[in-house]
């Protein structure tokens, strides 16, 4: 077996699955490859733990008791419709809420006065407080001279 | 001691809290073990198996017996693990978003959520919580269907045939998916193992 062979049977090996042949050929390849080895000693060590945490597991004694206060608490409960919102649905109303904000925006800017420069706008404020119709300073200016 | 089917009736017909609790211990081990398959400490798994047996309580009246306890047990657990990881997935990215908004910084929370787990089980050693959670990582990313062979095989030695009862699918699919387990967590192990 060469270095390939020997890493892609790690776990065969592990769990004892290899023909006597073929494990005899893992281990001699293992006595001589130090690289290999320590691989091996790691993935083993990696894989093992599954059963350390299987044997390290200790239940709850209150379980039981907490699962049927739990289940018979839902059972008495006041039970609330809830309405469920799909990750779609919020999707959607993102999305219509933004065109919402664009069509009003549009619509509000479009509404504006129709002046359009700072020059018009102080004109027709002018025009407003001293109609030229009615009132000119220029008039004064040219009845003084 | 009594049949699981006269547990279930009691439980059906006299609401017995009694028989409630007897069937939650016979199957802990079971439901806890499988929960623990695919999550990464034991206070989520048994967060979980309290649902399950909750579940269990509620939907009682709709199992038929045809199928053993054991394996409706499995296929609930199962079904309650993977949606606990959807979840909790779901949550770890809105918590990234809002912490990079917050400060700007979304890796800060990631090295949180890994931290947490190793906390919870402080028995074990630091090379050995860094086995248990390479190994996680590497099951965590195989196919959904091989990760459920995988973990009903290795966490609870099951034979092909209880794993395809309970997965609802043929003997052969059964080797396959463990086979394509067992080869792409070799692949996934080996690159984590040599970086």
């Amino acid at each position: 077996m060469n270095c390939k062979e020997v890493n892609n049977n790690f776990i065969n090996s592990i769990e004892k699955s290899l023909s006597a042949d073929k494990q005899s050929a893992f281990e001699a390849h293992l006595s001589s490859c130090a690289s290999c080895t320590e691989s091996y000693r790691r993935f083993r060590s990696v894989y093992q733990s599954i059963n350390i945490e299987v044997e390290g597991l200790t239940l709850n004694p209150l379980l039981a008791q907490k699962a049927w206060e739990k289940a018979t608490a839902k059972v008495n409960a006041i039970e609330t419709p809830i309405v469920p919102f799909r990750r779609s649905a919020i999707v959607s109303i993102a999305a219509a809420g933004v065109a919402l904000g664009i069509v009003l925006g549009t619509l509000l800017n479009s509404s504006s006065p129709t002046v359009n420069t700072n020059s018009e706008y102080s004109i027709q404020l002018a025009d407003d407080y001293f109609p030229s119709n009615l009132y000119s300073p220029y008039e004064e200016l040219d009845n003084n001279d | 001691m009594l049949t699981d089917s006269e547990l279930i009736d009691n439980i059906l017909n006299n609401n017995s809290q009694k028989a409630f609790e007897e069937l939650v211990n016979r199957y802990q081990s079971l439901v806890t073990k499988t929960c623990l398959g695919f999550v990464s400490n034991y206070a989520d798994a048994e967060d979980i198996a309290q649902d399950v047996f909750i579940e269990v309580f509620h939907s009682l009246k709709n199992f038929r017996s045809e199928s053993k306890l054991s394996t409706w047990l499995y296929r609930i657990a199962v079904n309650k693990s993977l949606n606990f990881i959807r979840l909790k997935k779901r949550h770890s990215g809105l918590r990234s978003i809002e912490s990079f908004f917050t400060t700007g910084n979304s890796n800060k929370s990631e090295s949180i959520e890994i931290a947490s787990p190793k906390s919870t089980d402080a028995d074990w050693g630091i090379e050995q919580q860094e086995d248990k959670q390479m190994l996680k990582k590497a099951i965590n990313s195989l196919p959904e269907n091989q990760r459920i062979a995988f973990i009903l095989s290795k966490y609870h030695d099951l034979s092909y045939k209880e794993i395809a009862e309970i997965m609802s699918i043929t003997l052969s699919s059964v080797e396959s998916l463990l086979f394509r387990a067992k080869q792409n967590l070799q692949k996934k192990l080996l690159k984590e193992i040599n970086n």
